[in-house]
């Protein structure tokens, strides 16, 4: 990294070079002090921490640790000889003593590359830090740190997510700060109060800044906001006003907000897709202008006048061992991203027997009309004549936006239909047969289909036998958490995949009880359907007001399916 | 905002990084200051870019802080932004620097360009350093009369900047009535929204030193202004439609009437795609809904899909908040969702804490039709790879069970993870933790229901001890063996293994099971046990933890002094337990609906145990009250009645008219008016020590008027005329006290009185029988009905207003009530606080009285009778 990109990349360059000069240490008489001022450290050239009157745990330094050995695989012993040092600190001295110092400079390297990357975690998460009210000084500085060992350290076992709302309590005196946090593809958005507040409201915030951050970046992820850090102060700063929001439309941001964003290569990203900001995946979507920013000029100079509808449903599939359907629900969202200039009317209209029903488990079914339970809409759309002939008319704003959002449990065709069969072959050895069968018109094509399922603890030995002539099919037993995966690129109308997995057990103790049933599975799958909905929900055209008669935008109309939680028991 | 200033925080290094960059910037920075040359801005931007970037990784560039605003005499306005936002972060630490800016921002407020103007008033009154703060009254001032929309939402949020400054600024320069005027008047919803929210704020700060300012606290509230936002809402954003709909929610309506135009008025607020908005609108159904019960539930019904949808249709978080919200609803009536379980199981793909909420809400909807279908859903999610997971769904399976439905099935189901975990006892951690809670509920459930005991025992017998490890699962066993050592046949023997290993076993919990265990074995088969028991008091007695050498020495006592009373001790007879005690009491509970749509619903906890008073809103009550009332009584004042001033309520007749009428529901009917009763009552009550037969005989005539009695509360305008004696101690009627002071003092003071009363119906309203003896309270038998006309809380502190006697807090839900008011003496500070309980079903009403002055007490006490004998009667 070169200088001149500025200090943001700093840490980034004592990741890369080292530091010249390491500072003799000395051994720290009052702990009260803070290392720093008494060593007269730089930034990335130790770790360091303070212990008063040894209230500090060893939280802190195991933090720092586990950091290390995580994110950067670092040696085991070099890990081994900070854990003494900060061990010994955590007895109330100084993490460097004197005695140390020797051994330290040698190692000086090392110990920079681990502030270099503490740092820099917090440097991003800090840069992240959304503080609903932090700029009316109540939350305490420090904050992002908290957080952060607290999202990290939820549970001991690290088998639980941190909940999108806790309280932090520190001390039992300086509680009180209540932490928010939204994952939008990969990054933390996090705002702190201290006032009860409605916890949907700042979720919804958390999630819409993120929103409107990627409307105007285009792309989201920390490359992209690394390079805009300043364009995102900005739109903060209008965003919320002393703790209070005051718009988070983009379109009207706009008018207030004057940098202009440098956009990421994108070539050398992986694009993001709409579906991607609730799908936390790599899946992605059909087409790369989404990717494009909504206020960025195009390098030919003016803007392609363009408007894409997404008909986003991702499908929630429960099967029974016998292959009955449990439970069916389809999740829809129709999202807009317009390019639009002058922001004219739009009219969109959606299936004319559509009916919204009060939501009944196992409803008529067969009548061909698409029910569903309930919906919600954007706040621009109006429905004035949707009661009469379903159409949505709504002056779209800039930026990407839910039109509506539905939910449907309307019974539904699966696209896919998933049968196993586990039998015993012999005392130490089991065969499952798994099938899944495509049930969607062969004018489609469902991509990235990946089908999991656990298998018992104690399996050791895993063979797989896929049906002859299967293409573009990989199978693969994951020793960590005894799962099998199936993955195929592709599938057409697939009807009758036959795959045999056959699987052997440790033979000191287990013998089969007819349980394997209750240790393995259940097998779930996901997969994406683009230009295919389950719910039959249509958008049967999308009128522009038109200014002239040569104008004519394109238009993009496309539906996709994804799997939210399709699962078969056995 | 502004970037967080990480040099003050972390313990890491203060000072800058490159000493020498900072050194760079500042003499670049000084070159291109004076510069005219063209392209100038580019590279000044570039320069200010570096400036905030070392800014924002928390090295100190206050050093160029002169030069960053030399160089701001700019007309590029990306470059302005980035100088406001550099000064912003370091004018706090840096007053004296401050200072120099205040004269290029105050230049930049009279620019030409609005942007401009508005951003160098937010800079200039984001400051925040007090001594400058003259500098902001003038280009306030000007903002608001801005002809700009932006500029002046930018300056209604600085007035109350300047509110955080210095209170006393924004009250001399008359800001607060300007805001008012804007308020009522502004085009733009944005300007109206902010200083909604401004004026809230600042009301509130002031409410509890200014008589003028609760006034205007209250005038929010009023109805033509309530009408006035309801009307606009659709023009409003969608933060600002929250901050109105939670205003909405404080706002009484009239009569039902105005509950449903209000309902119909924002019916298409559920279907917006902002969950805020939604559960904000849903609150305000449920708080305008809940004294009518049939609407009440059709608002579950209502309000049921939008909410589902929100689950499923928005982030993984959102569906955390809504889901909380949803299971508060679900605790409250399971009934509605009773048929909607599906959409709480679980997905495979959900995290963990949308899964715990869902396994809680199945838990809470099943019923005797969905208990087979939820059971066996959860015993799937018992195989799940996810181990805590499948800890919770088999916690939910027990607590099913409990809940008495299809128990045969459930607890067959139970028995099967029981074997399952037989062959899979080896070393098998996630094994464990299931034993853990499957002997852990199957304990519980033996508890209730002894006539499975049989078959859990053939189970139970079958599992080694030594595969047990998990303290909790191992105390569960040992109480099994202890409890049913008769049918397990080397109980005694398995039991005596473990004592011989007591040294090995850690637990404190599971050494006191075992003694407890081998005491119950011993009695009921002596000969085989008394080995162990023996050996396990010893061991007991030597034990370093207290509480087992405790009990061990118990037991030794008990059965040196009586064989016969230690197995009555130790083994009575056991009943059922048909309830397990609620985690929650249902004041908590109500509490936390209260408080709807806020993190207490998210917490399951209501705000004064998570929140410091400062941060709780004008509306809530004090914590210290909360927590009192919590330690003492198990009703909590809910919500805060607002401590009213006399004036304004006199002021606002017709307002309060209709929440008088409103409070019942019903039409208006004239109370029958019986003078002779009433003289009766109001003679005897002052020299009644004991209950009066008479009075109390009153109570049969109550039940033919119950519509009518206190409910109607007709409030204020105190009828001197009926009062046969009036007092002697005369109160201040415009006595203030703010909830602090009242804190405080209640704190401090001593009881001086602690009386119980109770109360019937009379037709012509409330008669008191003054009873000094708690006992007689239940010998008694008396109407309820009078007391439960006192649906609304706000009727009594109307009522006693005009008393000069004034309501700081209230709260409860009925039939439990609970007020505090206060009162001060005429032309003396002394004052008196009045803690006032009623029960509106059982019909009493328990009063603690604290004063400055003691001697007055009684007098007062007498004062305060009285008062409360004419409630609905004027």
């Amino acid at each position: 990294m070169s200088k001149k990109d500025g200090g943001v990349d700093c840490f980034d360059q004592i990741n890369e070079a080292e530091v010249s000069d390491f500072q003799e240490a000395q051994i720290l008489v009052n702990s009260r002090e803070c290392p720093a001022n008494i060593l007269g450290f730089q930034p990335g050239e130790a770790f360091m921490g303070r212990n008063v009157a040894n209230h500090n745990g060893p939280t802190e330094t195991n933090y720092a640790l586990e950091f290390a050995v995580n994110t950067v695989e670092f040696q085991l012993q070099k890990v081994h000889w900070f854990k003494r040092a900060l061990h010994e600190f955590c007895r109330g001295r100084s993490v460097i003593t004197k005695k140390q110092t020797d051994r330290a400079k040698k190692r000086n390297h090392d110990l920079s590359i681990l502030r270099a990357l503490a740092a820099r975690r917090q440097y991003c998460l800090s840069r992240l830090q959304i503080s609903i009210i932090s700029d009316r000084g109540e939350v305490q500085k420090g904050s992002a740190e908290i957080f952060f060992r607290k999202v990290k350290f939820w549970k001991e076992d690290g088998e639980e997510e941190a909940p999108p709302v806790f309280v932090g309590i520190l001390f039992a005196n300086v509680d009180g700060v209540n932490y928010f946090h939204v994952k939008v593809v990969g990054l933390l958005f996090v705002a702190t109060t201290r006032a009860n507040v409605s916890p949907s409201l700042v979720l919804e915030l958390l999630q819409r800044i993120a929103r409107v951050i990627k409307d105007y970046l285009g792309v989201l992820n920390e490359d992209s906001l690394r390079k805009n850090f300043v364009l995102v102060y900005e739109l903060l700063d209008e965003v919320i006003d002393f703790g209070y929001v005051q718009t988070t439309s983009t379109e009207l941001l706009k008018s207030y907000v004057f940098n202009e964003p440098l956009v990421v290569d994108a070539a050398r990203l992986q694009p993001l897709s709409p579906a991607a900001i609730f799908m936390q995946g790599t899946k992605r979507m059909p087409g790369t202008a989404v990717t494009k920013s909504v206020v960025a000029n195009e390098p030919g100079g003016r803007k392609r006048e363009e408007i894409f509808v997404d008909i986003i449903e991702k499908i929630s599939v429960t099967f029974s061992s016998s292959g009955y359907i449990l439970t069916s629900e389809i999740d829809g969202t129709i999202q807009m991203k317009s390019y639009l200039s002058g922001n004219p009317e739009i009219k969109l209209a959606l299936n004319e027997d559509l009916s919204i029903g009060r939501g009944d488990y196992r409803s008529s079914f067969g009548s061909g009309a698409v029910i569903l339970d309930d919906c919600n809409f954007h706040e621009s759309v109006r429905l004035d004549n949707f009661d009469l002939d379903r159409t949505l008319t709504l002056v779209p704003p800039d930026g990407e936006f839910p039109v509506m959002n539905y939910r449907m449990t309307q019974e539904f065709k699966p696209p896919f239909r998933i049968n196993t069969l586990i039998e015993e072959a012999g005392a130490l050895k089991a065969e499952v047969i798994l099938k899944v069968s495509a049930e969607f018109p062969s004018s489609v094509t469902a991509n990235t289909i990946i089908v999991q399922m656990p298998l018992p603890k104690y399996t050791t030995r895993v063979n797989f036998e896929l049906e002859p002539g299967a293409l573009g099919q990989t199978t693969d037993f994951k020793e960590a958490n005894r799962r099998l995966e199936w993955a195929l690129k592709k599938a057409t109308f697939l009807k009758f995949h036959f795959d045999f997995i056959t699987f052997s057990f440790q033979s000191n103790d287990h013998e089969l009880h007819g349980n394997i049933t209750k240790e393995a599975g259940p097998v779930s799958m996901t997969f994406t359907i683009p230009m295919y909905n389950a719910s039959r929900l249509q958008v049967k055209y999308l009128q522009i007001a038109k200014k002239s008669s040569t104008y004519n935008p394109y238009r993009w109309v496309r539906y996709v399916t994804q799997a939210n939680s399709y699962v078969a028991r056995i | 905002m502004a970037p967080p200033a990480q040099t003050n925080r972390s313990p890491s290094p203060s000072q800058p990084s490159g000493k020498s960059e900072v050194t760079d910037l500042k003499s670049q920075l000084r070159q291109l200051a004076g510069s005219r040359l063209p392209g100038v801005d580019d590279s000044k931007r570039e320069l200010f870019k570096k400036v905030i970037s070392y800014m924002t990784i928390g090295i100190d560039v206050s050093s160029v802080f002169g030069e960053m605003v030399m160089c701001s005499a700019t007309s590029d306005i990306v470059l302005k932004k980035m100088c406001y936002l550099y000064v912003g972060n370091y004018a706090k630490v840096n007053p004296d620097l401050a200072l120099l800016t205040i004269n290029f921002l105050q230049r930049d407020c009279k620019d030409e360009d609005p942007m401009i103007r508005g951003l160098a008033l937010r800079s200039l009154s984001s400051l925040n350093v007090a001594n400058l703060v003259e500098y902001l009254v003038g280009p306030l001032n000007a903002g608001l009369k801005d002809n700009n929309s932006y500029v002046r939402i930018v300056a209604v949020i600085g007035v109350l900047k300047l509110y955080h400054i210095s209170v006393t600024t924004c009250i001399d320069a008359d800001f607060p009535a300007v805001l008012k005027h804007l308020l009522l008047n502004d085009q733009d919803t944005q300007v109206v929204a902010n200083c909604l929210l401004a004026l809230q704020e600042i009301w509130n700060g002031e409410a509890s030193t200014s008589g003028d300012a609760m006034k205007e606290r209250e005038a929010l509230l009023s109805k033509p202004f309530i009408y006035y936002l309801l009307n606009r809402i659709k023009e409003f954003s969608e933060w600002a439609q929250c901050l109105v709909l939670d205003l909405v929610v404080k706002y009484v309506p009239a009569d039902s009437n105005e509950i449903f135009d209000i309902m119909n008025l924002l019916e298409d607020r559920l279907q917006h795609a902002n969950g805020a908005v939604v559960l904000a609108t849903a609150k305000v159904f449920l708080h305008l809904t809940l004294s009518m019960t049939d609407v009440h539930q059709q608002v579950y019904e209502r309000i049921k899909a939008p909410l589902l949808t929100l689950v499923s249709s928005g982030s993984p978080e959102q569906s955390y908040a809504v889901l909380s919200h949803l299971h508060l609803l679900v605790m409250r009536a399971p009934y509605v969702f009773s048929a909607d379980y599906k959409h709480f199981y679980c997905q495979y793909n959900e995290p963990s804490y949308v899964k715990k909420l869902k396994l809680e809400m199945l838990t809470a909807v099943a019923n005797e039709s969905s208990t087979y279908e939820i059971v066996t859903e959860l015993c799937e999610y018992a195989a799940n790879v996810d181990i805590p997971i499948a800890r919770e769904s088999i916690r939910a399976v027990g607590k099913i069970a409990l809940q008495q439905y299809d128990v045969n099935a459930i607890v067959d189901r139970l028995l099967q993870f029981l074997e399952m975990e037989k062959d899979y006892v080896t070393a098998e951690a996630l094994i464990y933790m299931l034993g853990f809670d499957i002997q852990v509920l199957v304990k519980d459930l033996l508890r209730k229901y002894p006539q499975w005991s049989h078959d859990c025992i053939a189970v139970v017998g079958n599992i080694s001890s030594q595969n047990v490890q998990e303290p909790k699962a191992k105390a569960a066993l040992i109480w099994m063996l202890g409890e049913y050592s008769q049918d397990m046949s080397d109980a005694p023997y398995i039991l005596e293994s473990l004592t011989e290993n007591w040294d090995e076993e850690h637990s404190a919990e599971v050494r006191l099971h075992l003694l407890t265990a081998v005491m119950k074995c011993f009695f009921k088969r002596p000969p085989e046990t008394q080995k162990a028991l023996g050996a396990a008091l010893a061991a007991g007695l030597a034990d370093f933890h207290q509480d087992v050498h405790d009990r061990a020495l118990f037991y030794y006592r008990l059965l040196q002094h009586n064989v016969t009373v230690a197995e009555r001790v130790v083994n009575p007879p056991k009943q059922a337990v048909s309830v397990f005690a609620d985690t929650q009491s249902s004041e908590v509970k109500d509490r936390i609906f209260d408080e709807f749509n806020s993190l207490s619903v998210v917490y399951q906890k209501p705000s004064y145990m998570f929140t410091d008073k400062e941060h709780r809103g004008p509306f809530e009550f004090s914590d210290e009250l909360g927590s009192l009332a919590i330690g003492t009584e198990s009703d909590v004042p809910a919500h805060v009645v607002e401590a009213n001033d006399k004036d304004l309520l006199l002021g606002t007749p017709d307002k309060e008219e209709s929440r008088g009428a409103g409070t019942n529901g019903s039409a208006y009917t004239a109370p029958l008016y019986d003078t002779s009763l009433l003289s009766t009552a109001t003679q005897v009550q002052p020299e009644l020590p004991i209950s009066n037969p008479a009075a109390a005989g009153l109570s049969p005539q109550s039940s033919l008027a119950i519509d009518d009695l206190l409910g109607l509360g007709l409030p204020a305008a105190p009828a001197p005329t009926l009062d046969p004696s009036p007092p002697p101690l005369k109160l201040n009627a415009g006595a203030a006290l703010d909830p602090g002071t009242f804190q405080q003092k209640w704190r401090q003071l001593p009881i001086c009185l602690s009386e119980a009363y109770l109360f019937t119906a009379s037709p012509t309203g409330l008669i008191l029988i003054f009873v000094m003896d708690r006992s007689l309270l239940q010998e008694l038998s008396v109407s309820p009905q009078g007391a439960a006309a006192l649906t609304t809380p706000q009727a009594l502190p109307r009522h006693l207003q005009g008393h000069s006697i004034h309501c700081i807090a209230s709260g409860g839900q009925a039939p439990n009530l609970k007020f505090f008011f206060f009162a001060q003496k005429a032309e003396e500070s002394s004052i008196f606080l009045i803690e006032c309980k009623i029960n509106t079903s059982s019909a009493k009403t328990q009063i603690t009285i604290k004063a400055d002055d003691q001697s007055m007490s009684q007098a007062f006490s007498t004062l305060f009778q009285s008062a409360l004998s004419r409630f609905g009667t004027s």
